[in-house]
């Protein structure tokens, strides 16, 4: 297990290489001269001296060749500093050290939320099949995989104002600070992303439970005269999970992109809206850094997802 | 950019007596896949159709009447520079299904070529195009396409690189399934036997038996790219304005005057929601009547 775990941890790295050589290539192709545009702001280009521009240049490191600058910013990211955000002039990781857990709890928040409705609603769905609590259940699902999550949130602002005449407290505060406030901030945009995972993972479990529950040992559970929730849950569920494990692992990547759309919505100050900005203003050491986290995310989510695997099903073993 | 548009043809229905058959066959056979495909050929024809059936001009500014509700001059009311926006949700359609359909195109067939090449290959080419391929995957769809755009610049054909590009990862891992399953075949290793080379063989005995998933799995990502092209319009970086697309409609004024005009969030919203709901849909129609292993109930 322990070996196991290093190996996986280890594989991350590769990977991570790849990504940082993505984004780096990516911000380089950016059209315009960062010092440039850093110096000229709104006055024109006409009001900079060579000499300016050749400083800030030196500054930035802009001068130099590419494979430096890249080898540079790799080494920065491996002794935890990575360079000044060229807005802020604010240490990045500094400020992405008060973005992350915002992101993070709002991903983690939608996708616990999310489970807890979905499992059950698939379940139901499953053993009343062509019941109207069925086709009530599927037809909120197949919407759901349709109405984009931007959409959703929209609605759910717009009805707020509209019938209840409430918006959420604004200024953000922590769960630390005051968990009350956080939660009335947060719970909205975590509703409103949760209903494509909802959607999507209620749909497979049904699919799943209905294929497991013509099986065998389902029908020995039934006439050994288990309860019905024991044949449902420890029996019929527990083995249909596996694959409905893994699409909550793809779904969970969605998620992490769909929080950059909620936190503009619900203006929370976490990465997504942060990268958003970032790109808009060219913010290159920023948008590197935060793109790096979203694919370290990922990989914890699907090093979580396979060690999952093994405990649902004691067959799969980590010595392979 | 309008002129573009016309690029997507019709599909031709017309194809004799057999194709009419098969098309009503397919009705019976999947009402539910026919009601998809009702809905995509109806957005083909409001895209195609825009400058006729559109009441107004979706640029046309009205000062004097900001923010009219829905009503007898502007059927879903006019948004705050007085444009009306049923004709802007209509010719919304035309950038929703042209960046779709071209950005489908490029990533399942940018997608086809890595995956068959990958799982045709084996070996050390696999290997090497299924590592790039993982660090795709590591990043959400949407923050890549974020960054590719940001990297371009945002304009209508950039976006469609990008979502075209974000696409490749995941058709190539599809593909390349396929193409170990047809690599197990005889008559690849007959064709082989006579002497065809790897070409030929790719071109005319694994490509032509990789079809049916493509299909499936291109018709499925053109929700997914509407989707995605709406994200990227409502963050500011995917179609500029002032051309009319339904995310960049919902991201301003949507949210802005949700108090005010509540029409100008609703709207944009359904008519993507309908679109993306077609194309589902169509998808799953045809994945269960190409492959019955995939069916779910």
């Amino acid at each position: 297990m322990g070996q196991y775990l290093a190996r996986r941890l280890l594989m991350f790295v590769p990977v991570l290489l790849g990504v940082s050589l993505l984004i780096f290539g990516l911000m380089r192709v950016l059209p315009g001269d960062v010092a440039m545009m850093i110096l000229a702001g709104n006055s024109g280009e006409g009001s900079v001296s060579q000499a300016q521009l050749q400083t800030l240049r030196h500054q930035l490191g802009t001068d130099r060749p590419i494979y430096e600058q890249y080898g540079r910013w790799i080494w920065g990211l491996a002794t935890l500093d990575a360079g000044r955000s060229l807005k802020t002039d604010q240490p990045v990781l500094d400020e992405i050290q008060r973005r992350f857990p915002i992101t993070l709890e709002l991903a983690v928040l939608t996708g616990v939320i999310a489970t807890i409705i979905a499992l059950p609603l698939g379940v139901v769905s499953a053993i009343r099949q062509d019941t109207w609590l069925d086709y009530a259940m599927r037809f909120i699902s197949i919407a759901g995989l349709a109405a984009p999550t931007f959409w959703i949130g929209t609605l759910m602002i717009l009805a707020m104002v509209r019938f209840f005449d409430w918006i959420p407290p604004l200024g953000f505060s922590s769960v630390f600070d005051d968990p009350v406030t956080n939660m009335q901030q947060i719970i909205w945009p975590a509703l409103a992303l949760g209903y494509h995972f909802v959607a999507v993972v209620s749909r497979m479990t049904r699919s799943q439970m209905l294929e497991v529950m013509r099986q065998d040992y389902i029908r020995t559970a039934w006439s050994k005269g288990l309860r019905e929730r024991l044949v449902i849950y420890r029996h019929a569920l527990k083995n249909a999970l596996i694959p409905i494990v893994t699409l909550m692992g793809i779904q969970f990547a969605f998620l992490l992109g769909g929080t950059v759309i909620m936190e503009t919505i619900f203006v929370i100050p976490g990465l997504g809206r942060s990268l958003v900005e970032s790109i808009t203003y060219r913010d290159y050491p920023m948008v590197q850094v935060i793109v790096m986290l979203f694919a370290l995310v990922i990989l914890v989510s699907n090093l979580l997802v396979d060690l999952v695997y093994a405990w649902l099903d004691p067959r799969i073993s980590f010595q392979a | 950019m309008q002129r573009d548009t016309s690029l997507v043809s019709t599909p031709s229905l017309a194809g004799g007596v057999r194709a009419f058959a098969r098309l009503r066959a397919f009705v019976r056979g999947s009402p539910i896949g026919a009601v998809g495909g009702a809905i995509g050929l109806i957005m083909l024809l409001t895209a195609i159709l825009a400058p006729v059936i559109a009441p107004q001009d979706p640029y046309r500014i009205n000062y004097d009447r900001l923010f009219a509700p829905p009503g007898a001059r502007f059927l879903l009311g006019s948004d705050e520079f007085g444009r009306d926006v049923l004709s802007r949700v209509i010719y919304g359609a035309r950038i929703s299904l042209y960046v779709a359909v071209l950005s489908v195109v490029l990533g399942q067939a940018g997608g086809a070529v890595f995956g068959i090449i990958s799982g045709y290959f084996g070996g050390r080419t696999d290997m090497l195009i299924q590592r790039v391929m993982d660090t795709f995957m590591s990043l959400p769809a949407l923050v890549l396409a974020l960054a590719i755009v940001a990297a371009l610049g945002p304009s209508v054909n950039n976006v469609v690189l990008a979502i075209g590009i974000v696409q490749v990862p995941r058709a190539a891992r599809v593909m390349r399934s396929a193409a170990l399953m047809v690599r197990a075949n005889q008559y690849v290793e007959a064709a082989r036997a006579v002497g065809c080379t790897h070409g030929r063989v790719l071109l005319r005995h694994v490509l032509p038996n990789c079809a049916a998933p493509f299909i499936i799995i291109a018709t499925a990502a053109l929700g997914i790219a509407i989707l995605t092209e709406g994200s990227l319009s409502f963050l500011g970086l995917g179609t500029p304005p002032p051309t009319p697309s339904w995310g960049s409609m919902l991201s301003g004024a949507g949210l802005q005057y949700a108090e005010k005009a509540p029409w100008l969030g609703v709207f944009p919203g359904l008519a993507m929601t309908m679109a993306v709901f077609g194309f589902n849909l169509l998808g799953d129609a045809l994945r269960d009547a190409f492959d019955p292993r995939m069916r779910q109930r």
